[in-house]
């Protein structure tokens, strides 16, 4: 019974059913980049604001190749289990590459990429705050 | 710079190179390998479960970035210096 009930849903899996069900990794991946170039051009601004014109370029910098990374990430996730068998670790050659050009080059500023490069964890934690914080809110309004 | 702070951070990159990608490498496999046979077994779940790994993937990955901007500093750009 196990067989059968196993066969059919593997026969149910059809490549609409699959791209339905993939409809929620891409929206979050568009999520997070949309909420990336946000986030950047926002702190872009108040850096400019609050320091110079020239830190707020190395923290742009930085959140560029934050947009990078994500994308990369995203897409080696995607492939995770078809195409490719291992999570490799390109992506962090990248970065590797911008901190030694960033700490070589007399014009580049360390931390300002640093953090600019950072900006996709504040996009991470914006997107996943609220919807933990709610949902705890939610369990306990069902409890209490 | 002087020998002793030079060979000091060599040693000191090296270790939060290496001690910093012992953790995130065996918990990006473990994580990898879940979602995974995850997804053979609940098809219908494949982008809830990738979704969560790359939420997951990211913070783990971060702290392998954290232990390698210390190491680059340290070799490029060393404050003992």
């Amino acid at each position: 019974m196990t067989n059968i009930s196993q066969t059919n849903d593997i026969e149910s899996c059809t490549p609409e059913v699959k791209e339905d069900s993939m409809k929620e990794f891409y929206q979050l991946r568009n999520n997070l980049l949309i909420g990336t170039i946000l986030i950047a051009v926002v702190s872009f601004i108040l850096v400019w604001w609050f320091y110079s014109f020239n830190t707020s370029l190395n923290y742009l910098l930085g959140a560029c190749f934050s947009l990078v990374y994500v994308n990369m990430l995203a897409r080696e996730v995607e492939r995770v289990g078809t195409f490719k068998k291992r999570i490799g670790m390109t992506r962090l050659a990248i970065f590797m590459g911008l901190i030694i050009v960033a700490t070589q080059r007399q014009q580049l500023q360390v931390i300002p990429i640093f953090l600019g490069f950072m900006t996709y964890k504040a996009c991470i934690l914006f997107y996943i705050l609220p919807s933990s914080l709610l949902g705890n809110l939610n369990k306990s309004d069902k409890n209490g | 710079m002087e020998p002793l702070v030079a060979a000091a951070s060599v040693i000191a990159a090296a270790l939060a190179v290496g001690l910093g990608a012992i953790g995130p490498g065996i918990g990006q496999g473990n994580a990898a390998g879940q979602a995974v046979e995850g997804i053979a077994r609940q098809p219908e779940a494949e982008g809830k479960i990738r979704a969560t790994l790359l939420l997951s993937l990211a913070f783990m990955e971060a702290l392998t970035i954290y232990g390698l901007v210390v190491a680059l500093v340290l070799l490029f750009a060393n404050p003992f210096a």
